[in-house]
């Protein structure tokens, strides 16, 4: 995957502050951070700044409120690409609204630029977790195949652990409510172990990744609806060691 | 009919402490007191396996009525109060406390035992409203079997208790009233607070005893519960009528499917406390808790009956299979091969069979096999979605429980009888009802059920009857019915 083709489009919509809260900071109990998730506006200044300034990534300070990041034009695309990218992310915008769940579940994740553009290493690794360099993926229901979508989010993943080879993840399996117990705990391992699979094809080192199994005992979603177990079936990808 | 009053989780006790305590309780002695007189030979009698003597009064045709009169209180033994020329203050206290000391442990007694002999649904408990004319038949202080008779009482049970010394002393008899016969007397001492625990035991005596009836009323329940922290699930033990609740684990992580020993002194549960969720054994009356098998993930454990070994499923060879382990985590052997996923063992009461479920048609059924893998049988062909089997532990019923999806949508209880191979509906069209385990005379489940809007805990007797609702406080999933604790080697 050629990541130089991405950012624009990803910064634009991240600057526009489309962005939907990232589902993966309450995948485990844990303390939260009082700060809670980085505002997305913050990513791309910060991107920005590290081009030109020595503008350190660990002053992790908030940007100027409300200041809306100017289009990233001048800094990191060529002059001449960079109205149509604009006008493809004002399209996505624009369509936002009208995506169905399915359609916006499938969504890149939207901060990875920033979070590669930040150095990694100064990161905490909650703080990489919260900003979810890593998407989740989703399951049809009770089963543990990988759907395109998936496959999909499995590559971009598997690009950012290939360019980030220090780094090892436990691969969590969760389910939805419906069904028993114990063959919950059973199909969440079968959905980490499907995504450990699929990464390992792709040349992620298998000393690199763990499984878990939550089975049904951790929704992400506590609802008792079709969107609840539709979020709620998924693998987490927690990263835990850098 | 009685209602299981709920309470909140009773003591920050952990477990442990908790129950060594009321263990040194109840470890007092009692000893049984020569019966009124010796048992006539036409009373069928017959020795039960503890080489006590019961009574089989059962006639056909109506069933047997007890009648349990209020416990009464008695003053203290003849102990020589202060001189008379003591002076007046504090003196008297002591006496007026101990007594209304017994007077309070007199009242939980009765409630208790009456609640005990209720739910085992043995006997019909005679109304109280009857007793006052039995009673007032009855020259002052004595006992016309007449009366009660009269009254339609098949058995008499009358008990009085005092507090000596600051311990409970309670003296029980239990009369068969057409015989005419005192057939079974005992005295109980405990501490001063322990009228409930004895209460249980006296219960669990008087069924043995008028009947040969295995009562649950000093049996637990072990669950995984949310109360305790946010997003954790914790251990957690109540009595088998919901009192009592305290918790086993408190780690704040992920404690799930509790397992108890057969000699109800021991729990094995999967926890997440280190990452991967790895078997733990938890011994109860000793304080002290263990890893038994780590390093790969591991679920659903089950104790066989002998004691000695545990089931539970791991996926240390790529993929959830059965696994067997000596209680010392040795011996490691797999009873299962194959790709399909393979979970949930549960011992057969003989040690010698296990059911389990297994996805290998495609969609969750129940299968059995022997302990060593061999002679694989599917048992389930009825519902889309079977799991959750539980086996009786009454070698005389040779029945399965498990959760079934019969319809689209939510589960309910059934009961597989391997002996006419029919299976029996024991929940119908109220919320989802999963986790089934048996009492340990097979004659009452508990199961998980989410009618209320929330995962709770409920009982029920084997024929679906008798339900009641154990828990209400958080979620509460997982439960697993065990023996009581047997005495301390």
């Amino acid at each position: 995957m050629n990541d130089n083709a991405r950012p624009p489009l990803r910064a634009t919509r991240a600057a526009a502050g489309s962005r939907r809260p990232r589902p993966n900071s309450v995948s485990r109990p844990r303390v939260r951070r009082p700060s809670g998730h980085f505002p997305a506006s913050f990513l791309l200044p910060l991107g920005v700044g590290l081009a030109t300034l020595a503008f350190g990534c660990s002053s992790r300070r908030p940007p100027a409120t409300g200041a809306p990041p100017a289009e990233p034009t001048a800094v990191d695309a060529p002059e001449e690409t960079s109205a149509p990218r604009a006008d493809t992310g004002a399209a996505a915008r624009s369509s936002a609204n009208s995506l169905t769940e399915d359609e916006i579940l499938a969504l890149p994740p939207e901060d990875e630029v920033g979070a590669d553009l930040l150095d990694v290493a100064s990161l905490s690794l909650e703080e990489l977790n919260e900003r979810g360099v890593l998407a989740d993926i989703h399951f049809g229901y009770d089963s543990a195949a990988l759907s395109a979508e998936a496959r999909a989010t499995l590559d971009r993943n598997a690009a950012w652990l290939t360019r980030h080879p220090t780094v090892r993840i436990l691969i969590e399996g969760h389910c939805d409510e419906r069904g028993t117990v114990e063959y919950n705990l059973a199909l969440g391992e079968g959905r980490a172990r499907a995504a450990q699979d699929y990464l390992g094809r792709l040349g992620i080192a298998a000393d690199r990744m763990q499984i878990i199994s939550y089975g049904k005992e951790f929704p992400i979603d506590p609802g008792h609806d079709e969107s609840a177990w539709r979020r709620n079936r998924r693998g987490h990808l927690e990263i835990v060691a850098r | 009919m009685t209602r299981f009053p709920l309470r909140p989780p009773l003591l920050g006790l952990l477990a442990a402490a908790g129950l060594t305590g009321l263990g040194a309780h109840l470890a007092a002695a009692f000893r049984p007191l020569p019966p009124s007189r010796p048992l006539p030979p036409s009373v069928a009698a017959s020795p039960s396996q503890s080489g006590d003597w019961y009574l089989d009064i059962s006639r056909p045709g109506r069933p047997v009525r007890i009648a349990i009169p209020d416990f009464a209180v008695e003053s203290p033994s003849p102990t020589p109060n202060p001189e008379p020329s003591a002076p007046a203050g504090p003196a008297p206290a002591p006496s007026a406390a101990s007594e209304s000391g017994a007077g309070a442990a007199a009242a939980t007694l009765s409630e208790v035992l009456w609640n005990d002999i209720a739910y085992a649904g043995v006997y019909r408990l005679l109304p109280k409203r009857f007793y006052r004319i039995a009673e007032e038949g009855s020259p002052a202080g004595a006992l016309d079997y007449y009366q009660w008779e009269s009254v339609g009482a098949d058995i008499l049970v009358r008990g009085n208790a005092r507090v000596e010394e600051g311990r409970l002393v309670v003296e029980v008899r239990l009369h068969a009233v057409r015989a005419r016969e005192s057939v079974f007397a005992r005295r109980y001492t405990a501490g001063a607070d322990a009228a409930r625990p004895l209460a249980h035991r006296i219960a669990d005596d008087l069924l043995l005893q008028a009947g040969g009836y295995r009562g649950v009323a000093r049996t637990r329940i072990a669950f995984s519960t949310t109360r305790r922290q946010q997003r954790s699930k914790e251990i957690y033990l109540m009595d088998y009528d919901g009192f009592g609740q305290r918790p086993v684990t408190a780690n704040g992580s992920l404690n799930i499917t509790p397992t108890w020993s057969p000699d109800g002194r021991a729990i094995s549960y999967i926890s997440y406390r280190e990452g991967a969720p790895a078997l733990y054994l938890a011994f109860l009356y000793q304080g002290r808790g263990e890893k038994l098998v780590g390093d790969y993930q591991s679920f659903t454990p089950a104790w066989s009956p002998d004691g000695n070994w545990i089931a539970f499923t791991s996926n240390r060879d790529g993929q959830s299979e059965i696994y067997l382990a000596a209680v010392d985590g040795s011996e490691l052997r797999r009873l299962t091969d194959h790709r399909a996923i393979d979970i949930a063992p549960t011992w057969s009461p003989n040690g010698r069979t296990l059911a389990f479920t297994s996805d290998r048609t495609g969609a969750p059924q129940i299968y059995t096999m022997d302990r060593d893998g061999l002679n694989l049988r599917r048992v389930s062909f009825e519902g889309s979605y079977n799991d959750s089997p539980a086996w009786s532990p009454s070698p005389q019923q040779s029945e399965l429980a498990y959760a079934s999806r019969i319809e689209r949508g939510p589960f309910d209880i059934v009961v597989h009888d391997f002996s006419t191979r029919q299976t029996r509906q024991l929940t119908t069209g109220r919320g989802s009802n999963e986790s089934p385990s048996w009492a340990p005379n097979g004659l009452h489940l508990v199961f998980t059920s989410n009618r209320t809007g929330s995962e709770q805990i409920f009982a029920m007797n084997r024929d679906g009857s008798n339900l009641r609702q154990l828990t209400e406080e958080g979620a509460n999933t997982m439960p697993r019915w065990g023996n009581p604790p047997a005495a301390p080697e």
